[in-house]
C-alpha cells in the first residue's frame, strides 16, 4: 500500500494520498474551489516537505480547473480580454512568488510564512462568505428585506486606464484586473493555491463582474497560472512530484463528481455557509498551531545563509 | 535467501575452521550490497552475517553517507513559534546505527575507546559545527540534542542497540532494519570484534542505497531535463484532467 513519491523523498500510504486528492474534488465539485486551500496544509502535515507539497498542488490545480474551463469555455462564459489581462498581471505575480518562495526558504521562515499566510488568507475569506450566505438566508425568510445595489461604484473606478469589457459589461480599469491577476498570482506561487475562493468574490465585489462570467473566466487565469507555477517549480526548485500529482489528480477527479451531486441537492446559501465554516475552522486550527509548543522545537532544514 | 546463503555460510565455516587460532579474522557479509528505492519501498532488512575465529564480542556500526545538516530551533516571538536560532553542521552521518553481541555497558571501557567512534555519541562528537565561534558549548551540545531528535523522528538515529546473535561462538549475524524514509548515499558497514573491551579487528562494507526503477527515473528526469519534466506534468494534469472531466459529464 505504500508508493514512494520520488521527489519528496519518502514513502506514504497511496490509498491515503488518493482520499485526500478526493477530499479537494469533492470541494471542488461542491463549490468550484480548488480545494488546494485545505489539500496544501494536509499534505505538510502528513510529511511531505512544504516546497514540494505547494509546488505539486499548482500541478493538481491545473488538473482540476482544465475540465471546467474548458465547460465554460463552450458555454461563451469566458470573457477573454479581462481573462488575459489578468492572466499578464498572474504571470508576473506567480513569477515574483516563485523567487519570493526561494528566498524565504533559504532564511527559514516558510513554514511560517505559510501558516499566517493561511491564517489571514483563510479567515477574512471565511468570514466574508459567512456573512453573505446569512444575508442571503435573512432574505429568503424576510423577501421585503433591502437588497443590494447591483452595481456599486468605488473609488477603485476611478483609476485610469480604462477599457471596455463587452463580455462582463464593464468599463473599469484595466489595472484592477491585472492587480487583481498579480496579488493571486503571488499567492499561489507561496501558498500552493489556485486562488479560485479569493479570486470569485475578489471579481464580483471588487471588479463587479456579472456572476456567469466569474466563474469561467477566474479558471482561465487559474489554469494558466498553475502552469506557470508549475513549470517554474519544475524548472528552479526541481519540487514538483510527478507521482504525488497523478494520485492526487486521480483522487480528485473520483471526488468531483460526488461533490457536484451533494451540490445539487442543497441551496447554494447553506452550501457557501458551509464552506465558510470549514474554512474558519482551518483558520481556527492553524492559528492554534502558531500558537500552542510545537512537539519538536528542533527540526532539519535547509543550509541557509548567515548559519 | 536462506537457500540462497547456505553455500555461503558453509564456505565462512570452513574458511573460520582452517584459519590459525588467534589471528582474529573476521569475515562478514551482507546479504545484498545495495538497497534500491523503488516505487514500492517501505523500508528494508539487511541480513550482516560472518564468522569468528574464536569467540569474542562484536559490534557493528551503519553509517549514512557523512553530510552538511542545518538544525533549526523554534523560539517563541510575541506569542507565536517561529523558526529562530540554526546551527549548520558538517560531516554528520545521515544515518546510524549500532548492533552489538551485548549491551555496549558490557563490551566497552566506561570512557569508550580512544580514536573509535562506536556509539552515536562518539560519531557525533566529530561533527564540526560551522561558523559557531558565538555560540556557547552548552547551546551548541542543545543544537546536537536536537539533531539526534529530528533525525529519530524519522528513524535514522535508531534508538538502543540491534542485538547480534552468535552461533556456536564462531557464526554472527544480525538484521539491520532500514526505514522508509532512508536518504540516498554510500553508506558503510563496519564489523569490530573486540577483546577485553579493545576492538582488536576492523573490517568495513560498503553499502550502495540508491533510487532504483521508476522512481530513479523520475528524479534522475526531473534533474537532467528539468524543462521536459516540467512539461509533461503539465501535460498529464491537462490531459487526465480533461478526460476525467468528460467522463464525470457522461455519467
Amino acid at each position: 500500500m505504500e508508493v514512494y513519491l520520488p521527489i519528496a523523498e519518502l514513502s506514504l500510504t497511496w490509498p491515503l494520498l488518493l482520499a485526500l486528492g478526493a477530499v479537494a474534488g469533492v470541494l471542488a465539485g461542491m463549490f468550484g474551489v480548488g480545494g488546494g486551500f485545505l489539500l496544501t496544509p494536509l499534505l505538510i502535515f502528513v510529511g511531505v516537505p512544504p516546497a514540494v507539497a505547494v509546488a505539486t498542488q499548482a500541478n493538481q490545480v491545473i488538473a482540476t480547473s482544465v475540465s471546467g474551463l474548458l465547460t465554460q469555455w463552450q458555454r461563451g462564459n469566458v470573457d477573454v480580454r479581462m481573462g488575459l489581462i489578468m492572466l499578464l498581471g498572474g504571470l508576473f505575480g506567480s513569477t515574483a512568488g516563485i523567487w519570493i518562495f526561494g528566498i524565504l526558504k533559504r532564511i527559514g521562515q516558510i513554514d511560517l510564512t505559510i501558516a499566517i499566510g493561511y491564517v489571514l488568507l483563510l479567515t477574512s475569506i471565511g468570514v466574508l462568505m459567512l456573512v453573505e450566505s446569512v444575508r442571503t438566508w435573512r432574505r429568503r425568510r424576510n423577501p421585503e428585506a433591502p437588497r443590494r445595489k447591483l452595481h456599486q461604484h468605488y473609488l477603485v473606478h476611478r483609476l485610469p486606464l480604462k477599457i471596455r469589457f463587452y463580455k462582463s459589461r464593464l468599463y473599469i480599469s484595466a489595472l484592477l484586473p491585472l492587480g487583481l491577476g498579480f496579488v493571486i498570482g503571488i499567492l499561489s506561487a507561496i501558498l500552493g493555491i489556485g486562488g479560485g475562493f479569493i479570486l470569485v468574490p475578489a471579481m464580483i465585489y471588487i471588479l463587479g463582474m456579472p456572476t456567469l462570467m466569474v466563474i469561467g473566466t477566474s479558471l482561465f487565469q487559474i489554469v494558466f497560472v498553475a502552469i506557470n507555477v508549475t513549470f517554474l517549480q519544475a524548472t528552479q526548485n526541481q519540487t514538483v512530484d510527478f507521482v504525488l500529482a497523478l494520485l492526487l489528480i486521480i483522487g480528485g477527479a473520483i471526488g468531483a463528481p460526488i461533490g457536484g451531486r451533494v451540490a445539487a441537492k442543497l441551496p447554494s446559501f447553506q452550501l457557501r455557509g458551509m464552506l465558510a465554516l470549514l474554512i474558519l475552522a482551518m483558520a481556527a486550527e492553524l492559528l492554534f498551531e502558531l500558537f500552542a509548543r510545537p512537539s519538536a522545537i528542533y527540526s532539519l532544514g535547509e543550509p541557509g545563509r548567515g548559519s | 535467501m536462506i537457500r540462497r546463503l547456505a553455500p555461503l555460510l558453509a564456505g565462512i565455516v570452513l574458511l573460520a575452521a582452517a584459519l590459525p587460532a588467534g589471528a582474529q579474522t573476521l569475515l562478514f557479509d551482507l546479504s545484498r550490497p545495495r538497497v534500491s528505492i523503488t516505487s514500492a519501498f517501505a523500508g528494508t532488512d539487511i541480513l550482516v552475517y560472518g564468522a569468528l575465529d574464536a569467540p569474542a564480542d562484536v559490534i557493528v556500526t551503519v553509517s549514512g553517507a557523512p553530510s552538511r545538516q542545518t538544525v533549526l530551533r523554534k523560539e517563541r516571538v510575541l506569542g507565536l513559534w517561529v523558526t529562530g536560532a540554526r546551527q549548520t553542521f558538517d560531516d554528520v552521518p545521515v544515518y546510524y546505527a549500532v548492533a552489538a553481541t551485548k549491551p555496549l555497558a558490557q563490551i566497552l571501557p566506561a570512557d569508550g575507546v580512544p580514536g573509535v567512534a562506536l556509539t552515536l555519541a562518539e560519531r557525533l562528537a566529530a561533527i564540526q559545527a560551522r561558523g559557531a565561534g558565538r555560540r556557547s558549548s552548552e547551546e551548541l551540545k542543545s543544537f546536537v540534542q536536537g539533531l539526534i531528535e529530528a533525525k529519530r523522528r524519522d528513524g535514522l538515529y535508531p534508538e538502543g542497540v540491534a542485538p547480534i546473535t552468535v552461533l556456536a561462538g564462531r557464526l554472527f549475524r544480525a538484521e539491520l532494519q532500514f526505514p522508509s524514509r532512508l536518504p540516498v548515499g554510500d553508506y558503510e558497514i563496519t564489523a569490530y570484534v573486540l577483546r577485553d573491551g579493545q576492538p582488536v579487528t576492523a573490517v568495513s562494507k560498503p553499502l550502495i542505497v540508491s533510487k532504483a526503477g521508476f522512481s530513479a527515473e523520475i528524479s534522475e528526469w526531473a534533474r537532467d531535463e528539468a524543462p521536459l519534466y516540467g512539461g509533461f506534468a503539465i501535460a498529464m494534469a491537462l490531459l487526465v484532467g480533461w478526460v476525467t472531466g468528460a467522463l464525470a459529464r457522461r455519467l
